[in-house]
Parts: C-alpha cells; structure tokens; sequence
C-alpha cells in the first residue's frame, strides 16, 4: 500500500491495559508506540507518520476527547478509536462528532479491536494519499502569479476570455496568454481537469456581480 | 492603976501585930510570891498597930487638943487599913468589883483632905471639952464637941466598902468557896457594921464608948493573917510537891508539847470570868496571833472569818451557860488574808455551884482535811450522775445534788432515809436480798452493774444504770450508789432503732445492689435488690459468698477478683460494665461502685458495693449499634451505587488486560515457533490483573457487607490508599486531581477498617461533588494523615470548592442536611456517629482561601504504645 508502514499509537494511562493492548494488536502484526498520557503522545507525534490512534477516553492530565480537539486542532488528525469503561452517550456523541473512527467498550474482543484498528489504518491511508494530492495541486496553484489566479478564478466561474479580459481591464490574447501558462503550471490537459482540480483544492473566487 | 489594963491589952495587940507583920514581911522576902497579898497583910497589921496607938492616945487624951490630933491622925492608919482589905479582896480572893473598890479606896483617901485641912480633924468642928467615961473599970477620956459635916465622906466610904464586901462574898460563895466567904463575909460585915455604928453614936454622944476599932479589927487581920499563912503553909507543901512532880511535869509537858506542835494541836484555856485566854504557842499561831499576845474573847473572834464569826460567838455563849463537851469547825482569818480551817474540842470546867468558870480545850489545823472534804464534795457533786453513800441497813448517809435529778428528792430529804423509798415496790423484796448479799460478801469492793429501775418522788419510774462499790469502814460496809439516769439513753437507742429500721427500709427499697462482703466474700449486708436477684431473702445472703447462688463461675471468679483488688489495693474501683446471671439464668449488665471499708483500728476488712443494673441502657446501647451499622451500611450501599460507574470501571480495567493478554498469547501461541517468553509474561500479567479485580471485589463485598463493628488495629494511610484507587475513575471522570500528603509513620488505630474506608470515601466523595461548580484546573483535592498535637490519628480532606458559610459547619452533620439535589443527607451524619463509635471526633472547617476541610481524629491504638 504505502511506503511507510502505519503504525497504531496506543495511548492509556494504565500500565496493564497499554501493555495488553500492545501486545495484542503486535501479535496480530501491528507495529505499535505507546505512550501513558496524552501530553506524552502530543510530544512525540509525528503527524507524517501514518497510522491510528487507540485512546482511552478517561485519564488523569490530558483526557480523551481533550487529546481529540488538540489533534483536530493541529489539523490533519490520526484516525481515533476510542476505548472507554462505560459508555457515557454524551461522550461517545462528542468523539463521534470529532470524527472518531470507533468507539470500544472495554473489554474488547480482539478481533474488533484488530477490525477497528485495521479500518482506522485504511481510512488513515486514505486521508493521508488525499492530502497528498491536495498538497499537490495547492503546490501547482502556489506556482501562479497574483494575475493568473485572478484569471483562474474566471475561468472556473466559466467566464470566456472576452469576458475576463474586460473584466480584468485587459485584452482578449493576454488572457489567452495566462490561460495557456496556467494550464501548463497546474500540468492538467484539458480545462475541464483544471476546473475539477480547483474544486478539489477548495479555491473560491469571488462571484462578481 | 484601973487605967492601965487597956493600954496593955492595946500594947499586947500592938506587939502581937507587929511580930506578925515583922513574920509576914520577912517570909514574902523570903519567898516573893503573891507580894499583893503579903503587902497588904503587913499593910493590914502595921494599920492595925497605927490605929491601936492612936486609939490609946485619944483615950489618955487630957486636952482636947491631944484627943483632936490623935483622932486626927488615927485616920491615916484606918485609910492603910481599908486600902489593904480592899487589895486582900481583889487580889488574894479574886472576888469583887474592881471600880467599888477603887471607889472605896477613893472615898476614904478623899475623907483625909478634910481631915488634915477643915478645923480639928473629920470628925469635930471643935472639941468642946472632954469628958472622963468608964471602960472596962477604967476612966478614959471621951471628947464631945461639934460634929463635923464631911464626916459623912468618911462614913460613905465604910457603906460602900461594905457593900464591896457583900458583894465580893456573894462571888466567892457562888464560886464555891463558902467557907471563905463565910468567914470573911461574915467577919468583915459585922466588923464593919459594928465599928460604923458604934464610931456614930459616939460622935454624936450618944453613947459614951471610945474608938476601939483596933480592937475590933484584930480578929479580922488575924483571920487574914491566918489565912495567908495557911495558904503559905499549904503553898510549900505544894511547892514541894510541886517541885517533885515537876520535873515529871516538865518531861510530860515537853512531850505533851512535842506531841501537840508535831500534831499541830494548840492547847488553850479561857478564864470564863476573867475574859482571859491562854493559849500554846502552837494555839497562838493557828490563829495567827504573836507568841505571848494577850488574847480574850473579842480579840480571839476578831480573827475568825465573819461568815462564821456569829455562829461561833452564840455556840459559846451557849457552852458558856450550859457547860459540857463540844466540837466546832470554824475558819480563822490569817494575817495574811488565808483562810484556816479549825476544829476545836472545847471542855467546861465547872464551879461546885454549877457555874462555868473556865473553858478549855484543843485546837486543830483542818485545813488540809476541810480543803479534802471540798476537793471530794466538788468531785462528787461535779460528777454527772447521781451518788449515794449507804451504810449497812440500806440509810442513806449522803446524797449529791444529781440525786435530785434521778429522783426528785433533794439529798436533804433524803439524809437518814431507807434507800427502800428509791425503789419501785415491785422490785423491793428481790432489792433488799440482793443488797444483803452484796453487803454481806466481804470478799472485797466490787463494782457491779445494773440495769434497774428506781422510783421517783412523783411516783414514776425511772430506768437506772446503777454502780455499786463497796467502801469497807469502821462500822462495817459502806456502798457507794452511783446512779446513771437512762431514760434519755433508752430514748436514744429505741430512736437508734427506729433509724436502722428507716435506714433499712431505705436499703431495701433502692432497685440498685447494695452489699458489704468480708475479705472471704461472705455478704456481711445484703439489700433486698441483691436477694431478688439471687432468688433468696436478705437474711439468707449473710454470711453466704456469689458462689452459693451464681453458677457461672466466670462471673464469681471475676467478681471475687474485683474484691482482692479493691481490699488490698484499699482503693475505690469503678468497674463500668460486668454481667450477672441471676437464679433463673438470665445475664444482667451492672454498673458497680466497690470501696474500701476502713473498721475502728483503720484495718479495710471489708468493701461496700454498690451496683446498678444497666441492662436495659446496654440493650438499648446495642440497639442503637446495631441501628448505626445499619444506617452506616445503607449509607455505604448507597454511595457505592453512585459510585458504580467508577467501580466498574476499576473492575473493567483488569478485565480488559486479562482478555487482551490473554487473545494476544493465543495468537502468538498460533504463531510458527512462538515465544514461551513471552507467552509466560503475558500469563503472569493476567495473574496479577486478576488479583487486582479480585481485590476490587473483595474491598466492594465488604463495603456491601452488613455486620456489627469489629475493632482490629489498622492503618489509615492503607485505608485512603484502598479508598483512592475505588474512586480513581470517578475523580478522572470528574476531572479532579487528588493529591495525598500521609504521615509516614502513622500509629495504627482501633477500629473497623470497613466503617473508616466508608468515612474516607465519603469524604472524598462529597470533595468532589463539592467542586463540580469550579473551572477544572482548580479541582483539587488533598488528603493528609497525620498525629495530631493531643496524639489523636487526624485525617482530613481538603477541597477547592465553594466552601462552607460558619453557620453550617455544624449543621451539614445533621441527618438530612444536604445541598444536593439527589443525596438522602446522611452521608456526613453516619460518618459523624461511626467516628464517634470510634471514640474519635469528626468537625469541618472552612478554608481561608477557598473551599471546606472535613477532619476526623481518632485514638492511637494502645497496643502499638509500648
């Protein structure tokens, strides 16, 4: 799949329970780092590496869903499976809501807990070659001059050139020229795939009236 | 020739009275004893032989001048004449009036004025002539003239010498000498008589006799001489005597004298007549007088004190008429203002005409004896009781004061009395033999008690202790009655009674058990709550141990110990709770006071006991126990529900490690060529997680148990430890940090281990509900143990919460108090009585800054303090 092997970090403040989980998800092939709090995982987490995150909602220090919104905050977040005592709906709401991947009542089967993590690494390797691409397109659009992303913009809200180029107080060829050096920098063959990758990258133009 | 017959006979007489006078003069040279009486008997004899010579002068007168100066001067020997019979009278007859015969004595010397100065002498104015008349055959000359006016002086002087005389005689005759008063008497009155008589007549001329009183007086003088002569020859024949028996005298006197100064006897002797006393000197000094003072009556009565002074002085004056013997006590005044008691014995000597003449007799010092007397009196009447002194037939010879009290009668009425009339008439006939036997029994003074009852002068009886003693005189036995009257003590002990008997009642009617028992345990009293509960009666308890009536030996063995301890310890012990079993089997808790009796010589022979029957207050004790762990356990039961999400999840962890572990070793178990390493560290993993969820049941199975206190020593700082790993997940969920600061070495305390855990966790419990309001970061929650400065283990739990205001930090212990929507209230209330159960204490204090401090201290375990 990917280069990089995933890794499942493992982060509970119960020396017993990190330790039979680790061994748990090793046995079934898993590499896995684990760490006692959620601060000490904070310290040592490397975004770029892939892999899941296994967390036990309840601790001392940095809580669960405290360690989720810091994550969610750094942006780009591991995929998170929560394991949790007892099921308290309004936390299972929240991690939920903070895009959990699952949420484990302990104790836990291990054929869940492997499925979880297993799913949790997929989606991990998904978002991950998303972001990539994202990463990509945004690194093309970075290469534009000011005056050929005001251009982009009108040729994504479907403007012809004619258009643009009264718009932008300009003539029709300089557009033409723009356009031309667009397509080139943003290596997409045809304007159809430059319109998609812009969506993609989430550019807006503002709408002119 | 005729005329010379009387001249001769006058020379005759004249001789005759000279020689005598010569005799009388040579013998009281010789002698020189009564010289009053030889004077005036030679007086009387050279008067006689004056007068003799005159008388013839006169006679042979020729002129009226011769007869005037030998009449004149005739007068001076008659002067000599009556002088010497009066001083014979006084002085050798001891008879007369003194003043009569001064008087006398001074008439006839006052005649002698007119007589040697007026005209020719006292008798004439003037001699006219003489004229011759016969006499005796003779012619002799006889004067006739003028009679003189102050012949009467003369003549006055012979009447009252004449009733001198009589008077003298009629002493002496009533004395007792009658022959010398007849003799006398007789002798000189008629002398005396005649002579006056005849001197008169012839002065007056009328009868022509010539002045013979010479001759008339002769016989007189001789009587006298013969008299006095007599008296001397008898005197030295007594003389001899005298001097025979006078040594004898003088050795008896000396003795005498000696026997009556050592006896301290005064020898006295008073002249009745005379008012003369004469006294030793021994009798000199009793009555403080100088040795050889005069003494008479008044002088003598002056010394004697004046309470007794008239008594004395009518007791003589009766001896003095009446005679005989007598014996007076009286008390002289000494010089020096001291009293002297005196006894005296006083003998009359009577005249043969039945007058006392002299009284004699002895004194005695009886100071010491009267000061004894009083000493005894004052004893005897000092004496609280009454006293009698009987003689052999039952008389009553003295009685004290008290006497009256017991009987009535004063010890007047009584003196002389039958002792009968102070006994009842019933008792009298057993009365009399009973004193006649004990008067009888000389065996010696024996004192006796009595308990008898005597009968009082208004008819009653009176009980009687009665003391008799012998007292042995000279008249036989004598008794002495000592009389106790003991009515008031017969009172005293009938109310002693009444008062046992009150005081018994008191015993008896108290529900608490009150005994005395001696150093064996006997019950020496018993109340009746004590004899209730051993199915017996007061009476039967005395001298009967626990033993005879508790069969459980535990108890009578525990008893008997608390005994020795307090009886040889001699201190109070109090013994809080001990159990009885009573006849019927039933077990009473009793409170019991035992202490130490302390008898007469100070010994502790035996103990009081006093115990109260606590049984219903130890049921009702236990009740409320048995209430407050019901209580402490519903509240526990309670709070564990609301902790059940936390103790499932302390329970969900092992779990948890224990299935992971255990899927993870069979799938290295599947694995080709697995690791037993690591397989056998995975199975020990799971041993321990189990442990651990084994201990989590086992702390939660006790929390949920129900039962009865027990006190085992323990350690709190595992108690919070225990308590902190229940509610760990809690605290996590709650977001709160709990931080512990306990004493290292903490004494281990007394008690149950499931109550205290329950009070920490409470504790803790209502920490962190108190901080639910409060930003995260400030839920903090601190646990200390440590010994607090009175040696109490002290744990509290501090929080950051809202705190509580001063005015319920006592309230939040009461029941129901609560300031949360879903608590009963009784958590702090139960934690309160458990730690009180606990003999601890349980308070809240508010912190300075922010939130409530809720602290318990308990007492160290006493065990540990050695």
């Amino acid at each position: 799949m990917n280069s990089q092997t995933s890794t499942v970090f493992v982060v509970d403040d119960e020396l017993s329970v990190r330790k039979a989980t680790s061994r748990l998800l090793q046995a079934a092939g898993l590499a896995v780092s684990a760490f006692a709090s959620g601060q000490e995982f904070l310290d040592h987490y490397n975004p770029n590496s892939p892999g899941c995150l296994l967390l036990d909602l309840s601790m001392p220090g940095l809580s669960g869903l405290e360690l989720q919104k810091a994550l969610i905050a750094r942006g780009d977040p591991p995929p998170i499976i929560f394991l949790t005592g007892h099921a308290d709906v309004s936390e299972t709401v929240q991690a939920m809501k903070g895009g959990a991947v699952e949420f484990l009542t302990k104790p836990v089967e291990d054929t869940i807990l492997i499925d979880a993590v297993m799913s949790a690494i997929a989606r991990d390797h998904i978002q991950r070659s998303a972001r990539c691409r994202l990463a990509e397109i945004h690194k093309r659009l970075a290469t534009l001059t000011p005056r050929e992303f005001q251009v982009l913009g009108h040729v994504v809200a479907g403007k012809l050139n004619k258009q643009t180029a009264a718009e932008l107080g300009t003539v029709e060829k300089t557009i033409k020229v723009h356009r031309a050096r667009i397509i080139e920098k943003m290596q997409v063959r045809s304007l159809a795939e430059l319109v998609l990758l812009a969506a993609q990258a989430g550019v807006s133009f503002p709408t002119q009236k | 020739m005729v005329q010379i017959l009387f001249p001769v006979i006058l020379s005759m007489l004249v001789g005759a009275c000279l020689t005598l006078a010569l005799v009388h003069f040579f013998v009281w040279l010789k002698v020189g004893r009564e010289p009053g009486t030889l004077l005036f008997s030679l007086g009387a004899s050279i008067a006689l032989v004056g007068m003799a010579y005159y008388e013839l002068s006169m006679m042979l007168a020729t002129t009226p001048e011769q007869y005037g100066t030998a009449l004149r001067w005739l007068h001076l020997p008659v002067w000599l004449l009556v002088v010497a019979l009066v001083g014979f009278v006084l002085s050798h007859l001891r008879a007369g009036r003194r003043w009569l015969g001064w008087t006398v004595c001074g008439l006839r010397t006052a005649s002698l004025l007119p007589n040697f100065t007026t005209g020719v002498n006292i008798n004439y104015l003037e001699i006219t002539h003489l004229r011759s008349v016969p006499f005796l055959g003779d012619s002799v000359s006889m004067a006739e003239g003028i009679a003189n006016p102050w012949m009467f002086l003369s003549q006055l002087s012979l009447v009252l010498l004449l009733l001198f005389i009589s008077d003298a005689m009629i002493t002496m005759w009533r004395r007792g000498d009658r022959h010398l008063a007849l003799m006398f008497g007789a002798g000189f009155v008629s002398l005396v008589l005649v002579a006056t008589v005849q001197a008169a007549l012839t002065i007056f001329g009328l009868i022509s006799w010539p002045v013979v009183f010479s001759v008339l007086f002769s016989p007189l003088v001789a009587a006298m001489s013969y008299e006095v002569s007599l008296s001397l020859a008898q005197s030295e024949g007594l003389v001899r005597q005298l001097h025979a028996r006078e040594d004898e005298l003088s050795r008896t006197e000396q003795r005498l004298q000696l026997a009556t100064e050592g006896a301290g006897v005064g020898v006295w002797e008073w002249n009745v007549e005379s008012d003369e006393m004469w006294l030793s000197e021994q009798g000199l000094s009793l009555i403080g007088s100088a040795p050889g003072e005069q003494i008479n009556l008044a002088r003598f009565l002056s010394a004697v004190h004046p309470d007794d002074r008239e008594t004395l002085r009518e007791a003589i004056e009766r001896s003095r008429k009446e005679g005989g013997r007598h014996e007076r006590e009286y008390r002289i005044i000494l010089p020096g203002g001291r009293v002297r008691w005196i006894a005296t014995r006083s003998q009359a000597e009577i005249s043969p005409s039945g007058k006392v003449m002299r009284m004699r007799g002895i004194g005695l010092d009886i100071t010491e004896r009267k000061l004894a007397e009083n000493r005894f009196q004052r004893v005897v009447e000092s004496a609280p009781y009454g006293m009698l002194i009987l003689d052999a037939k039952g008389g009553i010879t003295f009685a004290n004061r008290q006497i009256e009290a017991c009987f009535g009668f004063s010890p007047q009425e009584l003196a002389g009395r039958s002792v009968e009339i102070l006994i009842p008439e019933r008792i009298r006939a057993a009365h009399a033999g009973n004193v006649d036997q004990y008067i009888g029994d000389d065996s010696g003074p024996k004192p006796m008690n009595r308990d008898v009852f005597g009968l009082r002068k208004d008819g009653t009886d009176v009980p009687l202790q009665v003391d008799l003693c012998k007292i042995p005189g000279p008249d036989g036995n004598l008794v002495l009655v000592t009389v106790i009257d003991v009515s008031e003590r017969r009172q005293l002990e009938g109310q002693q009674l009444r008062e046992r008997a009150f005081l018994r009642q008191i015993i008896d009617i108290n529900p608490c058990l009150i005994f005395v028992k001696d150093l064996e345990g006997r019950f020496a009293l018993a109340n009746q709550a004590v004899a209730t509960l051993y199915g017996t009666t007061p009476r039967e308890l005395i001298g009967k141990t626990d033993a005879d009536f508790n069969r459980n030996v535990d108890e009578v063995e525990f008893f008997r110990r608390m005994d020795c301890e307090v009886l040889s310890t001699r201190q109070e012990r109090f013994i809080a709770e001990e159990q009885i079993t009573d006849t019927e089997g039933r077990r009473h808790w009793l409170q019991t006071i035992k202490r130490p009796i302390e008898d007469r010589n100070g010994k502790t022979s035996q103990l009081l006991g006093v115990s109260t029957d606590i049984t219903a207050r130890k049921e009702r004790e236990l009740q409320i126990e048995r209430q407050r762990n019901e209580l402490a356990h519903l509240s526990r039961v309670t709070m564990l529900s609301e902790l059940s999400g936390s103790l499932a999840h302390e329970l969900n962890q092992p779990l948890t490690a224990i299935l992971s572990n255990a899927q993870a070793a069979l799938r290295f178990l599947a694995q080709d060529n697995p690791d037993i390493g690591e397989v056998s560290e995975i199975l020990r993993d799971i041993v321990d997680d189990d442990r651990r969820a084994g201990g989590v049941i086992q702390s939660l199975r006790l929390l949920l148990k129900k039962g009865e206190m027990l006190q085992v020593p323990l350690d709190l700082n595992e108690a919070v430890r225990v308590v902190l790993k229940l509610v760990r997940s809690d605290l996590l969920n709650a977001e709160v940090s709990i931080s512990t600061v306990l004493a290292p070495d903490l004494p281990r305390i007394s008690g149950d281990q499931v109550q205290l855990q329950q009070v920490v966790l409470n504790l803790v419990v209502n920490a962190c509900e108190a901080m639910s309001g409060e930003a995260a970061v400030d839920r903090q929650i601190i646990v200390t143990t440590k010994v607090s400065v009175d040696g109490q283990v002290q744990t509290c739990v501090a929080d950051q919460g809202r705190g509580i205001v001063p005015e319920e930090l006592e309230r939040v212990f009461d029941p129901f108090f609560t300031t949360k929507a879903e608590g009963l209230g009784l958590g702090l209330a139960v934690c309160r009585r458990i730690v009180e159960a606990h003999d601890g204490r349980m308070w809240a204090t508010s912190n300075a800054g922010r939130g409530a401090c809720f602290c318990f201290s308990v007492p160290a375990y006493s065990g540990d303090a050695i």
